[in-house]
């Protein structure tokens, strides 16, 4: 066993990791932060895609629903699932609009907090 | 696996995936101490940081209602002018640091490695240094720290024992040895003892344990599994060291038993996730008869005579299916290649059913290849189908609208169980078009997927060569091996032991697969093991109540039970019984030691399980002249061993001396007959077969012996194996018995009239192949006149027997015996006269005192010479 400095591995475990982890705190937001809230933002919106399967019923806005191919049941079919896209659409658009936000939030707080903090003391 | 020494440095790596992966965790009682100091100051920020973001949230609610009661506008800047709002931003400063490191820490937690399947080679310049302590989970690496720990603070090298010293604490391994049926407390107070005999004072590190720890990220790894946990180092230790491997076969536990422990372990852990994620999943499959897009069709005639096996999964109902990924891969394939249909042909019991189930729970998650995704899975039942079909072409018109309401709905896979119950269905008056036929056109043409079930005897019977077997494509589901099997039943011992409140230990489960493969070879494994668990579990809990472990001891009972053979662990009482067998037998049978002595040697080589398991027990072959006692060893073998003179089966092999016979032994497959033989022995696995005058049946029946004699097993003519392994068999001949007799007389020697015998005299009767596959040949000697005598004593007291039933004492005088002996002795035929002479002169003397009434109850009966009769006459009381 090797006989160790207890100060030096101390700083190590505590100290400089702290204090390198504040310095970096920064340029982490902009860079690996930023990509995993990008990523996560990205899956959100595929799973409300998934979701609301919305793909499944653009593909298939021209097909009859229930088996029916008698060109009455296509015309009510194709306007049913119009309706249908279009609920879901607004549903998507919404869900959309927050996850955007989010992801807003996160990129302007930093900014927006030094500079309510600053403009409080200031006052 | 590569393991390397790592150069100016004590650790060992591993390469894998061109990454090396080091242990890079110092073992040092200060780095230990610190990295505790550490983590517990990072809970410590995170609780106060977390605290801080609360005050915020509610400074901030706070502030909302202070602006609302003000009536100042929400998004006007005045509204957020207050100096407290201060704390609020803060707290804001606070909850970002707080994700930062979070997210931090889990960017440092890695996971193992995944196993890819490409095996190119990467140049070794790029190859990766990893620390694999960081794939470990926190439990796992607080006991190694631990571990380290106590090898310090005894001044000892840290060596695996203290690893393995460690682990014992850990609360899941407990469960492991609690299943491996040894307490976990008394494991580990023996390695404490070990570990104080260590010598002291040499504080270092033993390089093994970086072997064993590399060794259990390797099985994380092959197993896929995201972090090396402590059941996986305690496998690794019992595979590394010789020291640990012995203490814990002082506790009987091998090396095999203790890895598929941990094995059990996993697998309940990987059943549990991907339990939880089919039913996430679930939750997106539609519900009712439509798919996602709408275009199908409600199929309300198919509904009525099926089963929706998609909608049973969905609800969660379905069991998962284990260890049959390889089948259920090469349906897939079949089904992407463009065949449509598959027919799952396996023993009843196997998992046909199992695998269909799967599939189901596959299809529900949509983890299943696109032709399947979005579909229902539906079985359709043949029995509901026909029943009630009693119109003229009713039959029919049921499947032509089923058919057609498969087609137009366009999201049906179809299960159809027991396909072949289709051949040969036809309507009232239609006799010609057979149903199959209609339905093999259906799937030839349009392309419905089917997958359907049949067992490998149905489809040699009703489908080869039939349209049907042409459109579907074959996939055998094999009976599991026993590692398997074991690991089929594991997936499944949760729910039985939820239903019967007790635990199955692994020797339990183990001992299911092997006795149930041996001694049940009707039905199939795991189905037949399951059922055994169960009954097994009831019996535990009825007898000793809830929460009790079932032990294989346990299990050994029950099977013993059922077939009648001996399969627990011997006990004081029997193991004396067993030493003491030649003095039992002989209580029955007078001399004939040889015979007798080979005989029990023999049973106790098979109660210890020392014998070759796939013969049968042992086979002998009985010479002497007629009346010596061959029949009678038999019949007290079969009493003192099976435990009645009954558990015996006897073939007067006279009755087979013409080559016809034989299909009376083993039954005929042309008019279905059963064998006499193989009947008996399915029946009565654990017996006695005696073969009466073996030398009399014809060579082509003896060579039906040569295999049973051999292998211990045979097949009976309806194609079913008949297991010989747990019988007796002994065959009995008068060959040579005039031989034996003219060189007694002349005064030979027993050994050296055998040897004779075997080499000239048998040859003429039997095949030397015959002769050699027989464990015994033992040579009767006829009975002299004192043999004669004691065997008189021994008939009378069956007599004796008899009467004190009735309540009446018999005593024989010894000019009595003598006399009976003499009269009833004949040197042709041995002691059966001596037989007929006590029934004639004593039973029938008996017998006339007996209806004159003129012995009663308590009454002593003396037998003298010549046939005297005295009764001395009981004090009467009324």
């Amino acid at each position: 066993m090797k006989n160790e400095n207890f100060v030096a591995v101390l700083a190590k475990y505590t100290l400089i990791g702290s204090v390198r982890n504040l310095i970096t705190w920064p340029v982490w937001w902009y860079s690996s932060g930023l990509i995993i809230v990008f990523k996560g933002t990205l899956k959100l919106i595929s799973q409300a895609w998934h979701n609301l399967s919305l793909g499944v019923w653009l593909i298939n806005i021209f097909r009859p629903m229930y088996g029916q191919y008698d060109v009455a049941s296509r015309i009510i079919s194709f306007f049913m699932r119009l309706i249908q896209i279009i609920i879901r659409s607004i549903l998507m658009l919404i869900l959309l609009a927050i996850f955007i936000a989010l992801f807003f939030i996160y990129l302007f707080l930093p900014p927006l907090t030094i500079w309510m903090l600053i403009y409080l003391y200031i006052k | 696996m590569e393991l390397r020494e790592k150069k100016n440095h004590l650790t060992e790596y591993l390469e894998l995936e061109d990454k090396q992966l080091f242990w890079g965790r110092n073992f040092s009682f200060n780095e230990i101490m610190l990295r505790r100091f550490s983590v517990f100051i990072n809970n410590l920020k995170r609780i106060i940081l977390f605290l801080i973001c609360l005050g915020g949230i509610v400074a901030l609610f706070y502030h909302l209602v202070m602006i609302l009661r003000q009536h100042l506008p929400l998004f006007g800047l005045q509204a957020w002018q207050s100096k407290y709002l201060i704390y609020f931003w803060w707290s804001v400063v606070a909850g970002m640091y707080l994700f930062y490191d979070l997210n931090l820490a889990a960017r440092k937690s890695f996971k193992v490695i995944k196993k890819s399947f490409n095996k190119e080679k990467i140049k070794p310049e790029k190859i990766k240094r990893v620390d694999m302590s960081d794939s470990f989970t926190q439990e796992a690496l607080k006991l190694v720290d631990q571990a380290f720990l106590s090898s310090c603070r005894q001044k000892r090298t840290f060596n695996l024992l203290y690893l393995f010293n460690q682990l014992l604490l850990v609360p899941d391994l407990k469960i492991i040895f609690t299943r491996l049926e040894v307490s976990a407390k008394s494991l580990y107070r023996v390695t404490k003892e070990i570990l104080k005999q260590q010598s002291t004072g040499k504080e270092s590190i033993d390089p093994q344990i970086y072997q064993v720890l590399s060794q259990a990220y390797f099985l994380a790894y092959q197993d896929r599994r995201s972090k090396v946990e402590a059941a996986d180092i305690l496998e690794a230790i019992a595979m590394q060291d010789k020291l640990i491997q012995d203490i814990l076969l002082d506790f009987k536990i091998d090396l095999e038993e203790m890895i598929n422990a941990v094995k059990w372990i996993n697998i309940q852990k990987k059943l549990q996730a991907s339990y939880k994620r089919y039913r996430a999943k679930a939750y997106f499959k539609p519900k009712g008869t439509m798919d996602r897009a709408m275009t199908a069709l409600a199929t309300p005639v198919l509904d009525s005579f099926s089963e929706d096996l998609t909608q049973l999964a969905r609800a969660g109902y379905l069991p998962l299916c284990v260890a049959r990924d390889k089948e259920i891969e090469e349906i897939f394939h079949i089904i992407e290649g463009g065949k449509n249909s598959v027919l799952i042909v396996g023993l009843p019991g196997v998992g046909k059913s199992n695998v269909v189930e799967g599939l189901a729970n596959m299809m529900v998650a949509e983890e299943v290849p696109k032709v399947l995704q979005d579909k229902r899975f539906i079985s359709l039942s043949i029995a509901h189908l026909v029943g009630g079909a009693t119109r003229p072409n009713e039959l029919q018109e049921r499947m032509l609208i089923i058919m057609n309401e498969i087609i137009r709905a366009g999201n049906i896979i179809l299960h159809i169980d027991n396909i072949h119950d289709l051949v040969g269905l036809s309507s009232l008056g239609t006799e010609n078009v057979d149903l199959s036929e209609i339905f093999a056109k259906f799937l030839s043409k349009k392309s419905v997927i089917t997958i359907a079930t049949t067992t490998p005897a149905d489809y040699k019977k009703y489908l080869e060569g039939k349209p049907l077997a042409e459109v579907l494509t074959r996939v055998n589901i094999l009976e599991p091996e026993d590692n398997e099997a074991i690991q089929m039943i594991e997936s499944k011992t949760a729910y039985l032991e939820g239903k019967h409140h007790v635990f199955f230990s692994y020797d339990a489960l183990a001992r299911t697969v092997k006795l149930s493969r041996r001694y049940l070879p009707e039905s199939h494994l795991p189905d037949k093991a399951y059922r055994i668990l169960e009954e097994v579990a009831a019996t535990v809990r009825a007898e000793k109540g809830e929460n009790h472990l079932v032990s294989g001891e346990d299990v050994a009972k029950i099977i013993s039970h059922r077939t009648g053979i001996l399969l627990t662990e011997i006990t004081q009482e029997e193991s004396e019984k067993l030493l003491n067998l030649e003095k039992r037998i002989h209580q029955r049978i007078i001399d004939q030691e040889e015979a007798v002595d080979l005989v029990a040697a023999a049973l106790r080589r098979a109660r210890t399980e020392l014998r070759d398991i796939k013969r049968p027990i042992v086979n002998l072959l009985f010479l002497g002249p007629t009346g010596v006692g061959k029949t009678e060893l038999a019949k007290t073998v079969a009493e003192v061993y099976f435990g009645a003179e009954e558990k015996m089966i006897r073939l007067d092999m006279s009755e087979y001396q013409e080559q016809k016979s034989l299909s009376r032994l083993i039954g005929d497959a042309s008019s279905g007959l059963r064998g006499i033989l193989t009947e008996a022995i399915r029946k009565q696995p654990f017996t006695l077969l005696l073969l009466d005058e073996i030398e009399k049946a014809h060579p082509d029946i003896l060579n039906v012996f040569l295999q049973v004699m051999d292998d211990g097993r045979l097949t009976d003519a309806l194609g079913r194996t008949v297991d010989f392994s747990s019988c007796i068999i002994i065959g009995t001949s008068n060959a040579g018995t005039q031989y034996i007799q003219d060189n007694i007389r002349i005064g030979k020697n027993i050994e050296e009239i055998k040897e004779d015998l075997m080499l000239k005299e048998l040859k003429k009767y039997f095949r030397p192949e015959f002769l050699n596959r027989l464990d015994g040949v033992v040579v009767f000697k006829p009975l002299s006149e004192e043999d004669i005598e004691k065997i008189t004593v021994l008939l009378i007291n069956k007599v004796k027997k008899r009467l004190e039933i009735k309540g009446i004492f018999l005593e024989v005088t010894d000019e009595a015996i003598k006399e009976l002996a003499k009269e009833g002795f004949d040197p042709v035929f041995g002691a059966r006269p001596l037989r007929r002479l006590i029934q004639e002169k004593v039973d029938n003397a008996l017998a006339n005192c007996l209806l004159t009434k003129k012995i009663s109850r308590r009454d002593i009966v003396v037998f003298g010479s010549s046939g005297k009769i005295d009764i001395k006459k009981a004090k009467k009381f009324q």
